[in-house]
Parts: structure tokens; sequence; C-alpha cells
């Protein structure tokens, strides 16, 4: 347990030399950063972008999706420092990193990203069910419809409702 | 010495407020095009013919209301020769351009000083695709009065709508919103554009808006909020500011910005192409960033392409932008590091970067002579 312990708290001034061409890919206006694109840059690249993510010097939206983009990257390490993120207080951050983890580890991130079903922030409420609707399992059907009952914001019922048609298509 | 200084003042306001109004010469008309059927599986509107007077500026002609889930895009443009100038079939958008939106699709010309505006009747045949509803709704903004004597310096009108984070009040002394705005209008103003900004709340969903939820198939909700721009003088963008843009198909991975189109749907309030939506989660970080977002965003909204795309696909019509091949890597992208010295400096170059970025001389050709410019 080493490698986790070691990019939870790795200096994030240490950029290395992915840091230049990561951080141009997480700088497009349009698009984020594609599996594709990020394959190509080599080894390491999941290293710099938990590094990028916990840079307070990199502007918010590139940390955020640094976040994402770990999502094409499910090792133990990453499910690591998502999990970290997800219990974070950043807000924003804790939304990119609900997106990725259950992109990254599908069924075996619920879990971890059912509690955010019942967060106060509405935003996160949302980004959750956005996820897991993603999803399309039946254990993420049975979580969204045992959470639909209990929901009060219209914006994220509508969601939910959107999730769990679509699932049964 | 009050009674003069007090006059000086209130001429002077007055001549400043009279440069950033349109001269009556130089207005803006709308032609209804009608209602065009065609099959719910996709087909063609058929020649839609717009007449354009003497001293046109410009013009977009649009086709509209085919709904969310349909693409639709200009197929065929004939100029007042009669000769084909653009043939969707051809793919050769070396002088005008019209990617496949959905619902809403604007014909904008010029888009390029090789495709200059002419008198007479230019027939525009849109192809949208399947799902489109069976029936569309045409129309055309014909900017006339001045011709081709823009000049060099043109004003255009920013209406900003805070659904997040700001408000109107708030925002004319905020430090921090103010730098993204001095960025923006520096980098405009390359262009030979001045900025004319107002600022107003809004008054639709917030809670909905907040987060703009899109998917790489499914724009609707930023399309529902682009419905409800409705600046008070329709001679505006609106730039809508959220806290962010998610791309729900890539985790939730956030964007930067996104403009209506391109082109966006200029003078014409209350469509899905009304504006340009902008992340502000950035806002208190790198406030700068958001000033660059907003120049480039609105860069598309007024009709311009990135000169070239980050895979080396695809080229904007316009010849003095820099064009970078130089894939000197192999990775399929065309990188910073390759295209430093012929590309990156460009506004509309395909990432946000530290340097200062600039338009073309073109660029600025084309987003002048857009109808909402004046």
């Amino acid at each position: 347990m080493i490698g986790p312990w070691i990019l939870l708290f790795a200096d994030p001034a240490a950029a290395g030399e992915l840091r230049e061409p990561v951080l141009e890919l997480l700088s497009a206006y349009e698009q984020g950063a594609s599996a594709e694109d990020l394959r190509k840059l080599g080894e390491g690249v999941p290293t710099e972008l938990i590094a990028i993510a916990r840079d307070s010097a990199v502007p918010h939206s590139r940390r955020g999706r640094a976040v994402s983009a770990l999502a094409h990257y499910p090792s133990p390490e990453v499910r690591t420092f998502l999990d970290a993120q997800l219990v974070g207080s950043d807000g924003y951050l804790q939304r990119k990193a609900t997106g990725a983890i259950v992109r990254a580890f599908r069924d075996d991130a619920l879990p971890s990203v059912e509690p955010l079903l019942a967060s106060e922030d509405r935003q996160l409420r949302l980004a959750a069910v956005n996820a897991v609707g993603a999803l399309g399992s039946p254990r993420a059907r049975e979580i969204l419809s045992a959470h639909a009952a209990s929901e009060s914001d219209d914006t994220v019922k509508e969601a939910l409702t959107t999730a769990l048609a679509e699932g049964s298509k | 010495m009050r009674g003069p200084a007090l006059a000086l003042g209130i001429s002077l306001g007055l001549v400043l407020a009279a440069a950033c109004e349109p001269s009556a010469e130089d207005d803006v008309q709308v032609v209804d095009l009608g209602t065009v059927s065609l099959s719910d599986t996709g087909g063609y509107s058929g020649a839609l013919e717009v007449e354009m007077p003497a001293l046109t500026t410009s013009a977009i002609a649009y086709c509209g209301g085919f709904g969310d889930d349909a693409l639709g895009a200009v197929w065929t443009l004939t100029d007042p020769s009669g000769g084909v100038v653009y043939d969707g079939d051809a793919g050769d958008t070396s002088r005008f351009r019209s990617d496949f939106l959905d619902d809403l699709s604007p014909g904008l010309l010029p888009v390029s000083p090789k495709l200059p505006m002419a008198e007479g009747t230019w027939s525009f045949d849109w192809f949208v695709g399947e799902g489109n509803g069976g029936s569309l709704s045409c129309g055309a903004v014909v900017r006339s009065g001045v011709g081709d004597d823009v000049g060099d310096e043109a004003t255009v009108k920013v209406e900003v709508v805070f659904v997040s984070g700001l408000d109107a009040a708030s925002a004319p002394d905020d430090a921090d919103w103010q730098t993204a705005m001095d960025v923006f209008e520096t980098a405009w103003g390359t262009a030979g554009l001045s900025v004319d900004v107002t600022y107003k709340d809004f008054t639709g969903n917030a809670d909905r808006f907040a987060v703009v939820d899109v998917t790489d198939t499914d724009y609707s909700e930023f399309n529902d909020l682009l419905r409800t721009a409705d600046p008070d003088d329709g001679r505006s963008v609106t730039f809508f500011v959220v806290d962010e843009i998610a791309n729900n198909s890539d985790g939730g991975a956030t964007i930067l910005g996104l403009s209506a189109g391109p082109p966006g749907m200029a003078t014409r309030g209350r469509t899905s192409k009304s504006g340009v939506i902008v992340s502000g989660i950035d806002l208190r970080d790198a406030p700068a960033d958001i000033g660059k977002i907003m120049a480039h965003e609105g860069g598309h909204f007024l009709g311009l392409f990135h000169p070239v795309e980050k895979d080396g696909a695809g080229t904007d019509p316009l010849d003095d932008t820099p064009v970078c091949s130089n894939d000197a890597d192999g990775n399929g992208r065309l990188d910073n590091s390759e295209c430093g010295g012929n590309g990156v400096g460009n506004m509309m170059w395909w990432n946000l970067v530290d340097e200062n970025q600039t338009f073309s001389g073109d660029q600025g050709w084309v987003v002048r002579r857009n109808p909402v410019a004046f």
C-alpha cells in the first residue's frame, strides 16, 4: 500500500515532464482529454493527473478535468485517490470524482457513490444520479429506484426519472 | 467654469452614447422564408431564395424548429450569378462552411473574404436528417445600408447573464470579473471589435442551469438555456455564465465554454443558437482564462472556426490564419510545442494557453461584418 500513500501525499509542485503535455490536453476549450490522446503520452500519465488534480495553483477546471480523466486508468492507486476526493470538501472536485470513479470501476464503485445520493449538495446528488444512471446496470437501477422516493429537488428528480426511463429501454 | 465643464461632459456623453448605437443606415431586417415540409426521415428543404439588396453587408439565412434530436446543415449555396459556391457533397469549405447542428441551422455570409456579399438573389438548400418533425421554419437576417464599407473598427453589444456566482449588481465592482472582461475586450480588440457590455440577472430556473449537462448526442439543456436569451437590444450577443458545462459522455468532464453554432444565430433571441455559455468555475483561480474563453467562444458565435482542428483535419475558410501541419511526433495531434509560431498564438487555436492570443486580419474582417456588429 505504499503506492497509494505516495500518490496521496506527493508534493504537487514536483511536476514531471508530462505536466506540460497533460495540461495542454486538459486545456482544450470544448473537449476533455480523450483516453486515446492520454495513452499516446506514454506511462506516468495517471501520476501526473493526480498531481495536477491536487495542485491548487492549477485552475480549478483543469484540476477537475484531471480528475475526470482518471476514469481512463482504473488502477488501485486511482481508486484510492478518487475515494479520497469523494469525501473531500471541494464540491466541484467531488462531482468530478463521482463521474470518474463510476466510469472507471462501474458497479464496483457503487458502494462509494451511493452515499452521495443523500448529500446536502444538490449538484453533487445530481452528478451522482447522472453517473449511476449512465451505468444502466441492474444494481445501479436498484439504487436509483430506492433513492427516488426521498429526493425532493425537482431537477434531481427529473434526472432520476430520465435515468430510470433510459435504463429500462 | 462648472457650467461649461458640465455642458462639455453632457455633450461628450451624448457623443459616446451615439457612438455605441448603429448608424441609421446600418440596419438589420428579418425576412420570413416560410415553412417547409419535408420527410421526417430526412430530406432537403429545396432552394430558398434570399434577396440581398444593394449595400448588403452580411446575412444569416436559417432553417430551424427541427428539434434537438435532428441535425441539419446548409447543403447547397448558390450566388446571384447562379453559380454553386458551396456543395455539401463536395465538402469544399474553402469559402463557406456549414457544419451539422441540431434544431436550427444558420448559414452566415460572409465567413471568408473569398466569398463576399453580392447584391441579388442567393439560394440556400438545407439538408436535415431524420427525426426532424416534418417541417422547417425558415428565415433570414440581412444587415444592409453600408455594404462593405465596414471599416477597421466595429462595436458589438454584449449582454452577460449570470446564472450562478456573480450577479448584475456586483459584477461591475468585482475585481476578478473585471480582469476577465479586460482580457476579453483586449482579445476582441485585436479583431477591431469594441465591446459595449451590460449585465443581467438570470430569471429562469437557476437550479437547473447552474450546471449545464450535455452528452455527445444530447445538447438539449444547452439549447434550453440559450432559448432563454432575450437581450434588451436584439443586436447583442448573450453570454451566460454558469458554474460549469458538464459532458456526461465523458464522466462529467468540464467543458470550458460552448458557443451556439458556429455560427450563432446573431440578432435573434429565444432560439437554441442564441448565445454562448461559459463555465465560470475558474473565475477566482484564473479570471483571465474566463476572458479568453469568452473571446474564443464569442469568435465562434460570430462565424469563426478553429484555423485547424486538433487532429489536423478540417480548416477554416480563411487564407491568413495559421494552419499548422507539423505533427512532428506523429501522435495524430497538433501540439502547442509543434505549432508554437504557427497557430498557438491565434485566438481560435483549439486550446487555451498562457500567452495572449490574437485574431488574424481575415478573422477581424469576418466578425466586423456579422449582423450583430455595427
